[in-house]
Formats: C-alpha cells, structure tokens, sequence
C-alpha cells in the first residue's frame, strides 16, 4: 500500500545578503549622512532631496539615485554658504570626499546586487582605483590652491573652463568613437 | 569541453551607466559655478568627481572577457557530482564580471556557483571550478552564461550571453536484480533460458532408453548396466527470449528527488534499466516501449551495446498523454512470443486496459508495479487525503482486474521480485489450454 508523505517544508528562505553588497550601501548611506551633517547650515528643501536620492541609490542603484543625491548635495552648499561665501577648508574636503563616495559606492553598487556573492578582489581592485582617483584628485587641488594664490579669478577661470571641457567632451568623444 | 564563442573583441558594445550622466552632469555644474562665482571651493567639490570620470574613461577596455564552460566528466549516475569549470579569459581591465549560469535538466549547481560577482587581471585566465550535482537520471544542458562586465569604475557596462554549452547525461541507478531462469516463451535455439523441449543443453531433463541417433556420449551407463538397456540422459534445450520492457509514462506522482524521494517514473525508469541489464547479461533480447513515445521504440537486440542504447532511450522518459490508439498500435507489434512487462503505476486505465487485452490476445504479460512506497507531495491540500485514498482504492480494482485477466501484479522490490509470477506464468503457459 502506497503511502502519502508530505514533503519536507523548505525552510522559508529569506532572502540572501552579500556582506559586500550590505557594505558597499553602508558606505553611501554614511556618505549621504555625512553630506547633511557637514554644512553649517541646512535648508529643508534640499535636505529632503538628499535623503531621497540617497534612499533611491540604496535601494535601486541602477537608477538616477546618486545623481539626484549629487545635484541636491551642490543645491544644500550653496543655501548653506550663500553665492560668495568662504567655506572651511576642511569641510569642504569632507564634503569632497562624502560626494565622491556617494558616486562610487553607488557605481559598485549598481554591479553587485544585493544576493549576489561577491569575490574579494572586486573590492579590493575597486577600493585600489578609488585610492588612485582620490590621491590625483588630491593632487589637482593642491595645485588649484597653489595657483590661485596670485590671482584666484584668472586661475579659476582657466581650470573650470579646462575642467568642463574635460568633463563633458571626453564621454561625448570616446562614447561616439565606440559607436562609430 | 565545450566551447564558447569569442566575440569580445572591439569596444562596441559597452554602453554607458546612469551613474556616468549623474557624475558629469553634478561636476560640470560644479566646475561652471565655481568659473561664475569665481570659488575656489567648488573646484574642490567637483576635482574628485571629475578624476572619476576622466581617468576611468581614458583607461577604458575595449575587449570584453571571454568565458569558456566544460565539465569534468560527460556522463554521470544518479547521486554522483563532477566539476563545472568555467574558463575566463580577460583582455582588458574590467572592473566586476557577474556571471549567471543556466543549466537545463536534472543537474544541479549550488546557488553561490549560479550567480556571483568575480573580476580578473588584465591579460589574464582564471579557471573558476564549481561542483555540479546530478541528483536524478536524465539529460542535462549546462553552461549558457550570461556575462554582465561593468568596466571604467562603475561608468560602463555590457552584457553578453554565450550560448554554448555543455552536455552531461545522467544513468539512472540500476538496483541489483536477479531472476529466475525460467521464462514462460524461450525462443531461439542459443541462450541462457531452459526450454520446454528437450535438446542440446545442461539442465538434465530425465534418462530413457536409447535410439538411433543418440550420441553415444548420452548414454547413462549406471541405469544401462543396472537395466541391461542402454539408456540415454536427457537434457533440456537451452533457449533465449525477447523481453519487451513498456513504460506507462501517462502520469508521475510523487517528488523527484534523488535518492530521498523517487516519483513512479524513477522507480519505472530504474527498473526498466535492471530488468534490461539482467536479462542482457544473460544472451536475452530486449526491447522497449514508452508508451509516451509510443512509436519510437527500441528494438529486440541482445548484447552489452544494447544496454547502452536501451539507458539512453530511458533517458528521454517523460511525462506524455498518448491516445489508446497509439498504444495499441504500439502493442500490437509486440511478438506473439514475447515477455512483456509493463512498468505501471496503475493509475491511469489506458495502458492497463491494453495489457488486459494483450494476455486475452495470449501473450505473456506481467505488470510491475512503479507506484513508490512513499509518494512525497510537495503541496498538500485539505481533500489531498480522501483524493489519494480513492485513487489507491480505484487502483486496487484495477490490479484486481488485471489478476482476473491472467495478467500478475508484482510490486518492484529489486532483486527477485520478478521469479515467483515468472515461475507462474511459465507454468501457465505450459498447461494445456482448451481451443474454442
């Protein structure tokens, strides 16, 4: 006589973390963190776009999280410093570094679900390049002070315009040539 | 090994992440700002996202990785595991590779091998080697890899999938089985089996009294000299036989799981292959029939190669209605001589009715019984239990029909389940019948 069993419940899976995903979107939201704690003063309106970007590039890396975090970041130093304002020099390397966190972290992010196991190079050689950018970032901006010194106006005008051609032409070209 | 193609080359393909517009566009904002305002502090807040931006895409990689799959052995039984290995060719420098396998079939990656994030030098190979389970008997497909490459530091991304993969088929376990020699129709005049007629053979038949044409190494000299007649031993004629193996492949009940859980197809399909080794071994023909490929068979041959054609027909076993039509077309094939055993759970009529009407047509026809001891249902239900007892008890009306028809019933219990109703019919066979 054939008998019926019942199957054995699986043990309701839940779902599976990586630590590095876990991390890596620890890291953006102490970077969003450290973006709304770090200017003297806060305005609402952009506070309330920060966090919002913030939650989204946590949640949803792939979409435009980082970004709308990045322009509300720009939109709360002007309303904390005003148009012609002088801001530490401390804070604002901090709130350098916090922007530039929030960017790469949501970048690895976006490559690394959240159940998806992830090998320890990949960080390591992510953690190396990050070190490299900041140290050239670094670099640039020593030299910006250092130019400055004489004649802030000219030297500023000349490195932004330099930085923007830089920084727009560059995508356009290369994404063009690969195209093409 | 099986191969994937190699069509990383050019650096069309990569397109560009949300996370390269967010950065140029926060950066140029920046940069423009401090330019009007003329503050110094704003370069500074755009300096790191811009070297995020220019020094990635000055590096950028044109070739994207190349994966290779193979496995470390092609063919495997049921509850062995081989390697998967996954051969990654990188060009240029690439930041993470994602890799999704696809597998179709019975075999079985663990979850962490199925999906997971790796990256590799520049002008590098890795071997990444995963295990790979073969819980159950089939065939199998493994290998198509999807392949999610972000370069530039997070900025690029391309996808690729290599449609190449690689074949593992798996055996199903043979139990060990024996039976009984006797078999109800010996055909032939070569083979393991004793006929009913007495001939060229080992097995002794008796001793009568010599004539012409009896060798003279026949004579049995001690009842010779006791009887002062010369006097022959006789012995029984070695034979062989066809054994038609069919498979009601009408329904499967039960988790196929391996060796926890076997549904009636497991059972069918592994005791299809110990009843056509067995018999193999032993200079018989087999062949077989599933009834839901009802007009593909595989035909009477004898021989070890034999069994291997038979292992892969069972391979391709599965699930299939087909119409009583077909199966008695199918059955009607079979020689008039021929043991057929059906492997049935019993639970459809189909197939059961047509054994009926073969031992009615007088052919030798024995049902063995797949259903598993313990059927394991994965999702059980309020009525699941009265169902299943008026199924069983529908069953049993049936196997009682069959009985009424001349047609045994024997559960499949492994090594010698089969000798007793073989003894039977043989003996049924031998009786005298009446001729209307």
């Amino acid at each position: 006589m054939s008998r019926l069993v019942a199957a054995d419940r699986p043990v309701r899976q839940l779902y599976w973390y990586s630590w590095p995903g876990l991390a890596v979107r620890a890291v953006t939201v102490l970077a969003g963190l450290a973006v709304l704690t770090i200017p003297a003063a806060h305005d609402p309106v952009w506070t309330v776009l920060t966090v919002l970007g913030v939650l989204v590039a946590v949640g949803s890396p792939g979409q435009g999280g980082a970004g709308l975090a990045l322009g509300s970041a720009v939109g709360g130093w002007f309303a904390a410093y005003g148009a012609h304002g002088s801001p530490p020099v401390a804070a604002t390397a901090g709130y350098a570094l916090a922007l530039y966190l929030i960017h790469t972290s949501t970048a690895l992010a976006a490559a690394v679900p959240l159940g998806v196991p992830v090998r320890a190079p990949v960080l390591l050689s992510w953690l190396r390049r990050c070190l490299v950018e900041l140290a050239v970032a670094a670099v640039l901006a020593a030299a910006s002070y250092g130019l400055a010194r004489p004649d802030p106006s000219s030297a500023l005008l000349l490195l932004g315009l330099l930085g923007v051609l830089v920084l727009v032409g560059l995508p356009v070209l290369l994404l063009h040539r690969s195209r093409g | 090994m099986s191969t994937g193609p190699a069509d990383g080359t050019g650096r069309a393909g990569w397109s560009p992440t949300v996370a390269l517009a967010g950065t140029v566009g926060s950066a140029a904002v920046l940069l423009g700002f401090a330019v009007l305002l003329g503050r110094q502090d704003l370069l500074v807040l755009a300096l790191p996202l811009a070297v995020a931006v220019v020094l990635p895409l000055l590096t950028r990689p044109g070739r994207a990785p190349v994966v290779r799959v193979g496995t470390g052995a092609a063919t495997l039984f049921e509850g062995q595991a081989t390697t998967f290995s996954q051969h990654l060719e990188v060009a240029d420098a690439v930041d993470v590779i994602r890799l999704r396998t696809y597998s179709e079939g019975p075999v079985e990656l663990d979850e962490s091998s199925r999906d997971f994030a790796t990256t590799a030098a520049p002008n590098s190979r890795v071997v990444l080697e995963h295990r790979l389970d073969a819980p159950r008997w089939g065939r199998s497909r493994i290998g198509r890899v999807s392949l999610t490459v972000t370069a530039a530091h997070g900025l690029l991304r391309r996808t690729q999938t290599f449609p190449e993969v690689a074949s593992v088929v798996t055996y199903p376990l043979r139990a060990e089985f024996s039976a009984t020699d006797v078999v109800p129709s010996a055909l032939g005049i070569v083979g393991g089996h004793r006929s009913r007629r007495a001939g060229e053979g080992v097995d002794p038949a008796g001793v009568r009294p010599f004539a012409p044409g009896d060798r003279l190494r026949r004579i049995h000299w001690p009842v010779s000299l006791r009887t002062g007649q010369l006097h022959v031993s006789t012995t029984y004629s070695d034979r062989d036989t066809e054994v038609v193996l069919v498979l009601d492949s009408a329904v499967e009940v039960g988790m196929s799981a391996g060796a926890s859980a076997a549904s009636n197809l497991d059972v069918a399909v592994r005791a299809a292959a110990s009843i056509a080794e067995h018999y193999l071994r032993h200079g018989d023909r087999v062949a077989v029939l599933d009834l839901g490929r009802a007009g593909r068979p595989v035909r009477a041959r004898t021989g070890q190669a034999h069994l291997f054609r038979v292992l892969d027909a069972l391979l391709d076993v599965r699930v299939a209605q087909v119409s009583e039509l077909a199966i008695g077309r199918a059955l009607a094939r079979i020689p008039s001589r021929a043991l057929v055993i059906l492997l049935s759970p019993l639970l459809s009529t189909a197939a059961a009715a047509q054994a009926a009407g073969l031992s009615r047509a007088g052919r030798t026809v024995l049902v063995v019984d797949t259903l598993p001891a313990e059927v394991v249902w994965p999702e059980p239900g309020p009525w699941l239990d009265l169902a299943w007892r008026l199924q069983l008890i529908e069953r049993d009306n049936l196997a009682g029909a069959l009985a009424d028809s001349g047609v045994p019933v024997v559960p499949w219990l492994g090594s010698g389940s089969l000798d007793e109703v073989l003894v039977g019919l043989s003996r049924t066979s031998r009786a005298a019948r009446v001729h209307r």
